[in-house]
């Protein structure tokens, strides 16, 4: 009897922490009271039978719950209604505060030090890149184990979206082999992964800070920093130069992420999401343009370094802002529930999706040759107009209905700021993306906007 | 803690839960077999179910703790809040409304009541 109680109370601890933390010696002695009455009654084996038969369903549903929309609801309409913030909260101990910044440097000695520092200067071609990518994945992938079973820890934002980028950079390398082998169909593969991936890390980011706002900027800094490394060639820059732009980036990502914890504040948060990109990205478009040295870009000036710079600064603060949005956008639908309102901010937010899709279709098509993506590019075209049309005007009546019996248009206005900018996102994206490093008037227009989209977008995502 | 998105309809361990408590306060293992009683054994909550269940209850603020002193050791014990009041009310109405579609279904095709 002992024994099987241990062994069930082992079991228990499979649930997430804070369940375990709540219930976990509650459950305890309910099983063992069940358990001395069923070895009474002579019914052990059913007993145990159903104990271990429910277990498994009775964990997955608790974890949905600990993670999805139960929690996550109580957070979007707590404290001030637009998702917790953590104003309220003091900060964090600079134990938490450094975990949080923590991987931003391994993965600093992962792509900088390793490559530009080692291998460069010892000619080390022994594998030491490899096994320091096993050996961090192992980590981080540790790091959401321990996170699962041990609650979801402040610091852990930038640790579970760097797995998520090494998990997606896995799944492409796995993907080059595998096509390599068969030769398939490369670029359609190459583009629903390319796709797959962009809308993931959308998601993973909207529900991480459907959780906790302040969590969604620290989870936002890594694909930050990742899109400023890959995305500049840099390779006739001296590699000295480059580390230590590059270093300068991780540093800044790193100071960044334990100041958001040490003083949980949404307005510092906010800003020191926002000075990543903006500080860090300048000098790699600089390198870009300056660094090369003479004959590789004949006139080097600082308006080339803009157009380097501004497409890119515009992108990476939409995923900085953009999360934030949807999660207003969100708080707008909850608070119009019982008119219907949460059905309808969902239809806009797909139609959203479907934009974004669109977006990057466009984006793969106008870059290069793959023309059979021209009709699921117009189908969600459609889709996303009629879904966010429709959403909207009904969400716009849902709201009226529910808190303008006074009169107050201020909700409604809000709701319509929230939507512009929103809609503006896949836009956005569509609009910037085939125009990166190009030339004219009208991509300097299409820059400015972005810019005044960033601004607007940081006025209204304000408690 | 005010009433979330309750769904309807409810499953029926949850019903049968807010039944139990509905006739006033237990701790869980009462609840258990009050439970397992009332549907005449036919739902049978194992301990997970059972407190996974009260878990999303207390996250909706249909049900509340309650700690009580039992043998010099803290007891918890779980009631009713006025929501879940309300929440079970609103789930057995629509219950009875089906059941009363249902009957003038079955009554005007002439087959007796169910």
């Amino acid at each position: 009897m002992t024994t099987i109680a241990r062994l069930f109370s082992l079991f228990f601890r499979l649930y997430p922490a804070r369940f375990r933390a709540r219930f976990g010696s509650e459950m305890e002695e309910v099983f063992q009271a069940g358990l001395k009455e069923a070895h009474v009654q002579g019914a052990l084996f059913g007993y145990l039978m159903r104990e271990a038969i429910l277990l498994p369903t009775s964990l997955v549903s608790t974890y949905m719950w600990s993670m999805g929309p139960g929690e996550g609801r109580q957070v979007a309409v707590s404290s001030m209604g637009r998702g917790t913030t953590g104003m309220s909260m003091t900060g964090e101990r600079w134990g938490s505060s450094i975990l949080a910044g923590l991987p931003h440097l391994l993965i600093w000695i992962l792509m900088v030090v390793i490559p530009d520092f080692v291998i460069r200067e010892t000619a080390n071609q022994i594998g030491l890149q490899d096994l320091l990518v096993i050996l961090i994945s192992g980590l981080l992938l540790g790091t959401l184990i321990y996170n699962l079973f041990k609650g979801w820890k402040s610091w852990s934002g930038s640790w579970i979206m760097y797995l998520f980028i090494m998990a997606m950079a896995w799944l492409n390398q796995l993907f080059y082999q595998l096509t390599q082998s068969t030769t398939q169909n490369y670029a359609l593969g190459d583009t629903l992964l390319y796709l797959g991936s962009a809308l993931l890390l959308a998601y993973v980011l909207y529900k991480i800070t459907c959780k906790n706002r302040l969590w969604g900027l620290l989870s936002a800094i890594p694909p930050m920093v990742i899109i400023w490394n890959i995305s500049f060639f840099l390779e006739f820059v001296p590699a000295r130069l480059t580390a230590l732009a590059h270093s300068w980036l991780f540093l800044l990502a790193f100071i960044a992420a334990v100041w958001m914890l040490r003083t949980k504040r949404f307005w510092a948060a906010l800003a020191l999401a926002m000075v990543v990109p903006t500080l860090g990205g300048f000098p790699i478009a600089y390198l870009e343009i300056y660094g090369a040295g003479p004959g590789y870009f004949p006139e080097p000036n600082l308006t080339n370094v803009f157009r380097q710079y501004l497409p890119y600064l515009v992108l990476n603060l939409a995923i900085v802002l953009g999360p934030q949005l949807a999660v207003k956008f969100r708080f707008v639908g909850h608070e119009a529930a019982q008119a219907g309102g949460k059905a309808y901010y969902r239809l806009v937010l797909g139609g959203i999706l479907c934009g974004l899709v669109y977006s990057f279709i466009h984006t793969v098509v106008s870059t290069g040759e793959v023309n059979f993506l021209n009709i699921p590019m117009q189908v969600f075209l459609a889709i996303g107009i009629i879904l966010s049309l429709l959403g909207i005007a009904l969400l716009f009546v849902a709201v009226y209905k529910h808190k303008t019996p006074d009169g107050d248009i201020s909700e409604l206005v809000h709701l319509g700021a929230l939507f512009l900018l929103l809609l503006f996102l896949p836009v956005l994206v569509g609009l910037v993306m085939p125009s990166v490093r190009g030339v004219g008037f009208k991509n300097w227009l299409i820059w400015w906007i972005g810019i005044a989209w960033v601004i607007g977008a940081g006025i209204v995502v304000k408690d | 803690m005010k009433e979330k998105n309750t769904p309807y309809p409810m499953q029926e361990p949850t019903l049968y839960i807010l039944l139990s408590l509905r006739g006033g306060e237990k701790h869980g293992y009462a609840i258990l077999k009050e439970v397992a009683e009332l549907s005449e054994g036919r739902i049978q909550l194992s301990t997970g179910t059972l407190y996974g269940a009260l878990y999303r209850l207390l996250d909706q603020g249909l049900i509340e703790q309650v700690k009580v002193k039992d043998n010099g050791r803290g007891k918890k014990i779980y009631r009713l809040t006025r929501s879940g009041l309300e929440a079970f009310n609103v789930e057995v109405s629509r219950m009875k409304h089906v059941l009363r579609e249902v009957n003038k279904q079955v009554h005007s095709t002439g087959e007796g009541q169910v």
